[in-house]
């Protein structure tokens, strides 16, 4: 019961009062489907072509893998990595700002600190969500209102801009949109997780340049042990056969939630709380 | 007003924040070089499997294209320049905040004066953000050249300096190449002590520590995208700081006029807002 009542308590506070962030995400997710569109006009094409589908991948998709070269910069998938700059600065603030303020009387009173600790981490899940609710919002009102369509299929001629070359091989779409749906938020509540751990260990502030840093040395890098490379649709194995196993970043994605939660569960209840930033 | 800056100047390379946040970006530095250790051992090596026989092209590597500054496809590289205003605003950006959230600036406010406390808090700021972002790419430097030869760069090869005719003081680059990756440390140096004040301004407007560092970041971020993808078919100048501190063209072409210009902005921001709000506003 306490726990119920903390978990609503974190939702109150840390997300309803928290509407403008969300707000300000849900602007930056128009102007993000806007650029498509924008791509669609300025290369003569038709927006109307384009569909639900397109604008989903158009924000997940990431960047191909980069083959470093010293004749060949690394340009950055700077509209991905600000989507997940955006949830991580998010989520960075309140735990907190929390536990310097009334959120100590709370947990004088839950009287024990896991049950804090946890309904930090259920109120993360619900951030995430929220936020990743607000992405697909805008794509659908964005999509009703340019008048394209609501179905989740790829355009080809999309496929082939963003560099897949096969576009015949690609796989049914409800696998796309299942993983579409799936993949991003999990990786990135375990990102957010792993942000909040760390955050206990070293000041906040630097935890979320840690965040940064693993964003980019993923889209840096393919590999299987970088996390955030499964958070990049065009990187998985529904577009190519030597993409990344999808399954493998579900399960990577899980475990890495899971020991953040304990780790910093185990942590949190030892530590010396008072006066933590 | 000499006093406080010394109090200041004291007070910000011996905090917490300086020392981790000055460690981060000389860690890189030194991956960086480690990078380009490993990167020139693999061409020595390639040299001499090859023998005599072929060109060797040896203009393609000098330490003018292989420092942080005139590097790109390098990791660490690429790294730091993207967390670069980080590096500047956490040292110190936050003080100005903090302290007038704690109650230390009235204080100081009573013995030395708004003025010089606004001042000194300012310039504090600026040179703290500056060293943290340049003294990693002098330490970088130096390592690199030990071992890389500082062979002339040909303009026949610009393809691996990045550094093409219509660049910023590209004349100066194929000339006097040394000036050129001094002049592009001065500019990094004035981009980093400007983003640290561009943090001491937004404490007039944001009511938390970590806003008051992360929200301009995230609004170069945002800037960075409108440039570089939402307006990629309008804009062929490099308006954005992440790229054009850099001593070789990443994206588009940056331009003095732009740069300056921008940089010019950043003052008015920082040290207008600061100074206006700091010696108007109300300490209590």
């Amino acid at each position: 019961m306490m726990f119920i009542k903390l978990i609503r308590y974190d939702l109150r506070n840390g997300l309803l009062r928290c509407w403008k962030k969300f707000l300000i995400s849900f602007c930056m997710f128009t102007v993000f489907c806007f650029d498509l569109y924008l791509n669609w006009v300025n290369c003569r094409l038709n927006p109307a072509d384009l569909s639900l589908g397109d604008y989903t991948i158009f924000l997940f998709r990431g960047m191909r893998e980069y083959i470093p070269d010293s004749s060949q910069p690394f340009i950055f998938p700077i509209l991905w990595m600000l989507f997940y700059i955006l949830i991580f600065y998010i989520v960075l603030y309140y735990p907190f700002q929390d536990l310097n303020g009334f959120g100590k009387n709370i947990l004088v009173n839950s009287r024990k600190r896991s049950l804090w600790w946890l309904s930090k981490c259920v109120w993360i899940i619900f951030s995430v969500i929220t936020y990743f609710a607000l992405a697909w919002a805008a794509a659908i009102i964005f999509s009703l209102t340019t008048g394209t369509n609501l179905s989740l299929q790829i355009n080809k001629l999309q496929l082939m801009m963003l560099g897949v070359r096969d576009v015949e091989m690609v796989l049914p779409i409800k696998n796309f949109v299942g993983l579409a749906i799936i993949l991003p938020p999990l990786v990135a509540i375990s990102m957010c997780l792993m942000q909040l751990t760390i955050s206990l260990f070293v000041k906040p502030l630097y935890s979320f340049l840690f965040s940064i840093s693993v964003l980019l040395i993923s889209a840096y890098y393919k590999s299987e042990l970088l996390l955030g490379n499964y958070a990049m649709l065009i990187r998985l194995d529904i577009w190519s056969e030597n993409g990344l196993k999808s399954i493998n970043g579900i399960y990577f994605s899980i475990i890495l939630g899971l020991v953040s939660i304990v780790i910093g569960c185990i942590y949190f209840c030892r530590t010396d709380i008072m006066n933590k930033e | 007003m000499r006093n406080t800056l010394k109090i200041e100047l004291k007070k910000a390379i011996h905090n917490k924040y300086f020392l981790i946040t000055f460690a981060i970006a000389i860690f890189i530095a030194l991956w960086s070089s480690v990078h380009t250790f490993q990167y020139m051992n693999r061409i020595q090596q390639y040299l001499l499997l090859i023998g005599n026989n072929k060109n060797p092209n040896h203009s393609a590597d000098s330490l003018y294209n292989n420092w942080m500054g005139g590097q790109f496809g390098s990791f660490p590289t690429d790294l730091y320049y993207f967390i670069l205003p980080l590096i500047a605003a956490f040292p110190y950006g936050w003080s100005y905040f903090q302290e007038r959230k704690n109650g230390y600036s009235k204080n100081v406010i009573c013995r030395c004066g708004r003025k010089n406390y606004v001042l000194s808090k300012y310039i504090c700021t600026f040179i703290i953000g500056g060293i943290t972002v340049l003294l990693p790419l002098i330490m970088n430097y130096i390592i690199v050249a030990c071992f890389v030869p500082a062979r002339m760069p040909d303009p026949c090869c610009n393809i691996h300096y990045a550094v093409f005719g219509d660049c910023m003081w590209s004349n100066l680059f194929y000339t006097n190449p040394l000036l050129y990756d001094v002049c592009y440390m001065i500019l990094t140096f004035v981009f980093g002590g400007l983003w640290a004040t561009i943090s001491m301004m937004a404490s007039y407007f944001l009511k938390n520590k970590f806003a008051v560092l992360l929200v301009p970041y995230i609004l170069l971020i945002i800037f960075h995208y409108g440039i570089h993808s939402l307006f990629e078919w309008r804009i062929y100048l490099e308006a954005s700081p992440i790229n054009y501190v850099r001593g070789v063209m990443v994206d588009n072409i940056s331009k003095e006029w732009l740069v300056f210009l921008e940089l010019f902005i950043l003052f008015i921001f920082g040290f207008g807002i600061s100074c206006y709000r700091g010696i108007k506003d109300d300490v209590y």
